[in-house]
C-alpha cells in the first residue's frame, strides 16, 4: 500500500523578481512500512519536499497524496488536522521548548491526539526515561535529537518525516540516533521518510530516492540495508 | 493544552522583571481609576448626605439690614417649603496672641428646618452662649464650656461655648474678602439671635435669608420674588444652590478630581497597553521558531495564538486582582484625607461595584489589548519555518554616512534608537509623562511661593491692617513708617440675569502700600474715576472698558464707568479711589501701617498682621508637601517602569550581537557607555518635548481654577527644571543598572550557543 504519493509536483518561490524553482516536477511514492532516504546536494529541494509531504507548505503545481487523502488541495486547517494526526517531525535543529523539561516537550505533543502513546514508554524506547526531567539545555544533541523523536513517536504519527535528523550530531551519537529509527520502523512498522546529503546513511535504507536540482535523478533499492552501526563516515 | 499553560508560567518566570514592570502598570492603572473614581463618590455622596440631613438652602439672600417681619412675607411664596432669616457681623477675638475674624451668625431658638446644624458635641446654645464650628473649635484647642471674649463694634463679649456643630453652608469658608483665609483663622460662631439683636443693635432686623423650596425647577421664579422683597434694602448678594459660595467651591474642586480621577488611570492604562505591546511583541519574535514548530506538531493558528494571549491574561489577572485591593484602600485614605480638612462630621466610604467591574475590565482589557495586535504577527509565521531556522531582520535608516565620524560604539547606539521606531517612541513617552508629573508637581509648590510673593511682596506690601477709619493717631506711633486709610467694601455687578459680587477697594492715590497687578507683573493705579473691574467679571457679564454700569453698593444702587479691566492675579477685586468712593459717601473703614507694633496698634481696632498670614499659609502648604514627594515619587517610578522595561528587552534582545562585541574584546564598559549614549539621547529629547508640555498642563490648570473669587498664576521656577532633570537622569541611570549588570555577568559562549541552538 502507498502511504504517500507526488505527482508532478512544482515548487517556485518568488522573490521579489527572482523566481526560485526549488522543486521541477517531482513525481515519487512511498510504502507503508518502508524506510526511505531521501539523498541530494544542498539545495536540491529535499526541504522543500519534506515540508510539503508533512503539510506544513503547499506545492506550486502537482498533486500530493496521503493514502486516499489530497492533501495539495487541503485549507490550513485541514492541513492542522493532516499534521496532527498523521505526521511527526523530527528537526534537524531539534527544536524542542526550551522552558519545557524533556517529558513536558513530548507531554506536549501527546496532548494533541485522542490516543497518544505513554509519554515515559516513548521515552523509555529512545533510551531517557532517566533523563525525563531535564531541560534541553541541560542534554546533549544527541539526548536533545531523540527526545524530538520521541516527540514524533508518541501521537502515534503512520508517517515519520525527518529532515537531517543527525546533521548537527558527531558520529557516534548520530548512529545511536539512526538505531532508534530503524528500531521504531520495525518493531512497530511506521514508514519513515529521512532526508540527509550525507550518502552513507542511504546505505541502511530500504529505498534511495536521488536528488538534484529539484528532480528526482535516480531511484534505486537496496536489496540488503545495512544495520546503522556498519555504517562509517 | 495543559503543557502550554505550563510554558506560558515558565516563561513568565524567565521574564519576571519585565512581566511585573507591565503588571505593575496595569496595577496601578486599576488602583488609581478604582480607588480615585470611588473616592469621588464617596465624596460626592458625603455632601449628598450631609445636605440632605442638614436641609441645605436651594436659595439665600444677602441684604443691607431689613425688618425681620418680611420673613412673613417670603414664606407666603408659594413654593416655599422653609425660611431662616439671620443677622450676621463680623467680630474679632484673640487666641495666643493671634487676631482671629469670626463670623457671627443668628440662630433662631430651636434648629432651623433650612440650614440646621449638626451639633457633634455640647447643647443648643442658650443666652450668652454659642455654637462654634467644629473644625475651627478643634484647630485652635477651644473646649466646650470655654468662654470666648469677642470684640465686636469695640466692645467685649463674653461667650460660653454650649457645643461645637457643622453646618451645610461651611462646609469650606470662603470669605470674599479673603479666600485665603486658613480654616484655623477664620472661624464662625453660632449666637442665638436675640443675643445678637443685642450685640449688634440692629433690634428686629435680618441681613440674610435662606430658603428651602418644594420644587427645584422653580428656583428662579422664587429667587426674584425673594429678591424683590428686600430689593429696597439692598441687595448684597444672592444665589441659588449652585451659587452658594462654599457649595460652589466644593463643586468646582470635586470636579477637577473627578477629572483627574479619570484621566491619569486611562493615561497609565494607555501606557500599560503599550508596554505590554512591546514586551510580547519581542517575545512573539523571539518565539518565532517554537510557534513554527507548535502549528508544525499540528496546533492549530487558534490555539497557539491564545496560548501567547494567556500571557496578556495572565498580566492583566494579577495587575488587576491586587489594584483592586489597592484601590479599596486608596479610596477609603483618600476619601477620609480629602474630607478631613473640611467641615462635615463623616465621610461615606462605599464600596462600588459599577466601579469595581469598570476598573477590573479596563485592567484586564489594556493587556488583551496589547495582545491582540501581536496577533497578526503571530498569524503570519509559516510553519516551515522550523525546518529552516531563521533570521529577526532590523530596518536601518540611511543615517550611515552622518554616522561615520563617531566611534563604532557610538554608531550603534545611534542606529539601535532607529532599530525600533516604536520601541523608542515607547521610551521617549515614559520620559515625557515623568517630567510632565514630576515637573508639574513641583511647579504647584512654585506657583504658591510665586502666589505669596506676588501677594505679600507686591499687592499688600503693609504689615498690618487695623480696623479704624483715621491714620493720623497711628502715624504718631512709634516705629510706624506709614499710614493710610481704605474703604473696603462689598459689591454686586449683575448683568442679563447673571451676577457677580465681588470686593471693592477704595485706595487713596500717592501710597505704594496697596497695589494693582496684572498679570504680566504690570502696576496699575487707582482710577481717578469709576473703577477697575477684574477680567473675569468683566468678561462673564460681557463689560468692557469705557462703559458706564450699575452696581449694588453699600449705600445702594449706583452708575460707575469702567475706568480700566485688569487681569488680576489671585484674588481679584474691584478699584476706585478712595476720594471716589469718599465723594459716594464712604468712610474709610480700615487704614493700612507700615511698621509699628502689634500691640499698640490694638487700641485702634482689631489688627491683621500680614507676616502670621503669609506664616498660616505657608504652614498650612507644607502639610501637602507629601503629596508632593509622593507625586514627585510617582513621576519618577512611572518613568522607571517603563525605561527599565525597554532597556531590558533591548539588552536581551541583542544579547548574541552584545556577545559578539565582547568576544571581539570590547570591554563591559565600553559597551555600557553605549547603552548609556542611546537611553540618554532618548531622554534628553525626552525632557525638551517633556516642559512644554508641563507648562501647558498647567496653563490648563489656570482656567480650570480660574473664577470670580480666585485667580491663581502657575509658573514654573528654574529650580523645578534643575530637579526634574536631575530626578530624570537618576531614574535613567536607575533603570539601566539591571542590564549593564546583566552584559557583566553575562557567558558568552553560552549565548551564542544558546541563540544558534
Ligand atoms: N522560503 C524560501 N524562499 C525562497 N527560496 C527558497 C525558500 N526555501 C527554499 N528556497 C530555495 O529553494 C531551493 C531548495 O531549497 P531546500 O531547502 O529545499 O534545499 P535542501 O535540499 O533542503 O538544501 P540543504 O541540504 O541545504 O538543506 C534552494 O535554492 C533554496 O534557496
Ligand atoms: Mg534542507
Amino acid at each position: 500500500m502507498t502511504i504517500l504519493r507526488f505527482e508532478d509536483v512544482w515548487k517556485v518561490y518568488r522573490m521579489g523578481k527572482v523566481e526560485v524553482y526549488a522543486l521541477r516536477g517531482i513525481d515519487l511514492s512511498v510504502e507503508e512500512g518502508e524506510f526511505v532516504v531521501v539523498l541530494g546536494p544542498s539545495g536540491s529541494g529535499k526541504t522543500t519536499m519534506l515540508n510539503i509531504a508533512g503539510g506544513i507548505d503547499k506545492p506550486t503545481k502537482g498533486k500530493v497524496f496521503f493514502r486516499d487523502l489530497e492533501i495539495s488541495s487541503f485549507d490550513e486547517k485541514e492541513l492542522t488536522i493532516f499534521r496532527r494526526r498523521h505526521v511527526g517531525f523530527v528537526f534537524q535543529f531539534f527544536n524542542l521548548i526550551p522552558t519545557l523539561t524533556a517529558r513536558e516537550n513530548v507531554q506536549l505533543a501527546a496532548e494533541l491526539v485522542e490516543n497518544p502513546r505513554n509519554v515515559d514508554e516513548v521515552l523509555e524506547i529512545v533510551g531517557l526515561r532517566h533523563r525525563a526531567n531535564h531541560l534541553p539545555t541541560e542534554m546533549s544533541g544527541g539526548e536533545q535529537q531523540r527526545v524530538a523523536i520521541a516527540r514524533a513517536l508518541v501521537k502515534n504519527p503512520d508517517l515519520i518525516l525527518c529532515d537531517e535528523p543527525t546533521g548537527n550530531l558527531d558520529f557516534e551519537t548520530g548512529k545511536r540516533v539512526l538505531r532508534v529509527m530503524r528500531d521504531i520502523n520495525r518493531e512497530e512498522d511506521r514508514t519513515f521518510l529521512l532526508v540527509t546529503h550525507n550518502a552513507v546513511i542511504a546505505n541502511m535504507a530500504d529505498r534511495v530516492i536521488h536528488f538534484r536540482d529539484g528532480r528526482v535523478v535516480k531511484e534505486e533499492t537496496n536489496p540488503e540495508p545495512l544495520e546503522p552501526e556498519e555504517l562509517s563516515w | 493544552m495543559r503543557t502550554l499553560l505550563i510554558k506560558a508560567i515558565r516563561d513568565l518566570k524567565a521574564q519576571k522583571w519585565q512581566f511585573l514592570a507591565v503588571s505593575f502598570l496595569v496595577f496601578l492603572g486599576v488602583a488609581l481609576f478604582s480607588g480615585l473614581y470611588s473616592s469621588y463618590l464617596n465624596i460626592e455622596a458625603t455632601y449628598k448626605k450631609f445636605y440632605t440631613q442638614t436641609n441645605f438652602e436651594d436659595l439665600g439672600v444677602e441684604f443691607n439690614p431689613a425688618p425681620k417681619d418680611l420673613l412673613k412675607m417670603v414664606k407666603a411664596i408659594p413654593g416655599v417649603k422653609a425660611v431662616v432669616g439671620r443677622l450676621t457681623a463680623y467680630a474679632t477675638m484673640e487666641i495666643e496672641g493671634r487676631e482671629i475674624r469670626l463670623k457671627l451668625v443668628s440662630i433662631p431658638e430651636e434648629n432651623s428646618k433650612v440650614n440646621s446644624l449638626f451639633i457633634v458635641e455640647g447643647v443648643y446654645p442658650k443666652h450668652n452662649e454659642v455654637l462654634i464650628l467644629k473644625k475651627f473649635a478643634d484647630l485652635n484647642g477651644i473646649s466646650v464650656g470655654q468662654v470666648l471674649h469677642v470684640r465686636l463694634n469695640g466692645k467685649i463679649y463674653d461667650l460660653r461655648v454650649s457645643g461645637s456643630a457643622y453646618s451645610p453652608e461651611y462646609i469650606l469658608i470662603s470669605e470674599r474678602t479673603n479666600v485665603l483665609a486658613s480654616p484655623k483663622d477664620m472661624g464662625v460662631l453660632f449666637v442665638p439671635y436675640n443675643m445678637m439683636e443685642e450685640m449688634t443693635g440692629l433690634k428686629g432686623k435680618i441681613t440674610e435669608v435662606h430658603v428651602k423650596i418644594y420644587d427645584e425647577d422653580r428656583a428662579d421664579e422664587i429667587l426674584n420674588k425673594v429678591k424683590s422683597e428686600f430689593r429696597l434694602y439692598g441687595l448684597k448678594s444672592f444665589y441659588k444652590r449652585e451659587g452658594q459660595p462654599s457649595y460652589k467651591l466644593l463643586k468646582m474642586d470635586l470636579e477637577g478630581f473627578k477629572h483627574i480621577a479619570f484621566m491619569f488611570p486611562s493615561m497609565l492604562l494607555l501606557i500599560a497597553v503599550l508596554a505590554v505591546y512591546i514586551l510580547l511583541s519581542r517575545i512573539v519574535i523571539e518565539q518565532t521558531g517554537i510557534i513554527a514548530v507548535l502549528r508544525a506538531l499540528g496546533y492549530s493558528k487558534r490555539t497557539v495564538i491564545f496560548h501567547f494571549l494567556t500571557y496578556s491574561i495572565l498580566i492583566g489577572l494579577i495587575g488587576t486582582s491586587l489594584g483592586v485591593l489597592a484601590g479599596y484602600y486608596i479610596s477609603a485614605g483618600m476619601t477620609s484625607s480629602y474630607v478631613d480638612v473640611l467641615n462635615v462630621p463623616y465621610h461615606v466610604t462605599e464600596i462600588y461595584s459599577n466601579v469595581l467591574l469598570a476598573s477590573a475590565i479596563a485592567g484586564l482589557l489594556a493587556p488583551l489589548i496589547a495582545g491582540i495586535f501581536t496577533t497578526k504577527r503571530i498569524a503570519e509565521i509559516e510553519p516551515a519555518i522550523a525546518m529552516r531556522g531563521f533570521k529577526i531582520e532590523y530596518k536601518v535608516l540611511g543615517l550611515d554616512r552622518l554616522l561615520r565620524r563617531f566611534s563604532i560604539l557610538t554608531r550603534l547606539a545611534i542606529r539601535n534608537i532607529f532599530r525600533n521606531p516604536k520601541r523608542t517612541l515607547y521610551t521617549l513617552f515614559g520620559v515625557v509623562m515623568g517630567v510632565v508629573l514630576i515637573a508639574t508637581s513641583l511647579a504647584f509648590v512654585d506657583s504658591v511661593d510665586e502666589m505669596l510673593h506676588i501677594q505679600f511682596d507686591k499687592v499688600q506690601t503693609f504689615d498690618y491692617k487695623v480696623e479704624c477709619s483715621n491714620p493720623t493717631d497711628i502715624k504718631r506711633l512709634v516705629g510706624v513708617e506709614e499710614a493710610y486709610p481704605l474703604v473696603e467694601t462689598w459689591i454686586l455687578l449683575e448683568r442679563n440675569g447673571i451676577a457677580k459680587s465681588s470686593v471693592l477697594i477704595g485706595l487713596p492715590t500717592g501710597q505704594d502700600l496697596f497695589n494693582i497687578y496684572d498679570l504680566n507683573g504690570r502696576k496699575h493705579h487707582p482710577p481717578p474715576k469709576g473703577i477697575i473691574l477684574p477680567k473675569f467679571i468683566a468678561e462673564n457679564l460681557s463689560i468692557a472698558k469705557g462703559e458706564e454700569i450699575y452696581a449694588f453698593i453699600e449705600i445702594g444702587k449706583v452708575r460707575l464707568k469702567v475706568y480700566d479691566i485688569v487681569d488680576q492675579p489671585l484674588i481679584p477685586a474691584c478699584y476706585a479711589s478712595l476720594e471716589g468712593l469718599e465723594r459716594l459717601g464712604f468712610r474709610p473703614n480700615e487704614v493700612i501701617v507700615k511698621g509699628g507694633d502689634e500691640n499698640k496698634l490694638k487700641r485702634f481696632g482689631a489688627v491683621v498682621s500680614m507676616k502670621k498670614l503669609r506664616e498660616n499659609i505657608v504652614e498650612m502648604m507644607s502639610m501637602m508637601s507629601e503629596f508632593f514627594a509622593f507625586s514627585v515619587l510617582f513621576g519618577a517610578s512611572l518613568a522607571f517602569a517603563e525605561i527599565f522595561n525597554t532597556t531590558t528587552i533591548n539588552i536581551l534582545e541583542r544579547r548574541r550581537e552584545i556577545a559578539t562585541l565582547r568576544m571581539l574584546g570590547y570591554t563591559v564598559k565600553e559597551i555600557a557607555i553605549s547603552i548609556l549614549v542611546e537611553t540618554f539621547t532618548i531622554g534628553l529629547v525626552g525632557l525638551l518635548l517633556g516642559f512644554p508640555l508641563a507648562i501647558l498642563t498647567l496653563k490648563g490648570f489656570e482656567m480650570t481654577y480660574k473664577s470670580e473669587m480666585f485667580n491663581m498664576p502657575f509658573v514654573m521656577y528654574p529650580r523645578t527644571i534643575v530637579v526634574t532633570v536631575v530626578v530624570i537622569v537618576l531614574t535613567l541611570l536607575a533603570s539601566l543598572i539591571p542590564g549593564i549588570r546583566f552584559v557583566a555577568k553575562m557567558e558568552i559562549d553560552k549565548v551564542t550557543k544558546e541563540v544558534t541552538g
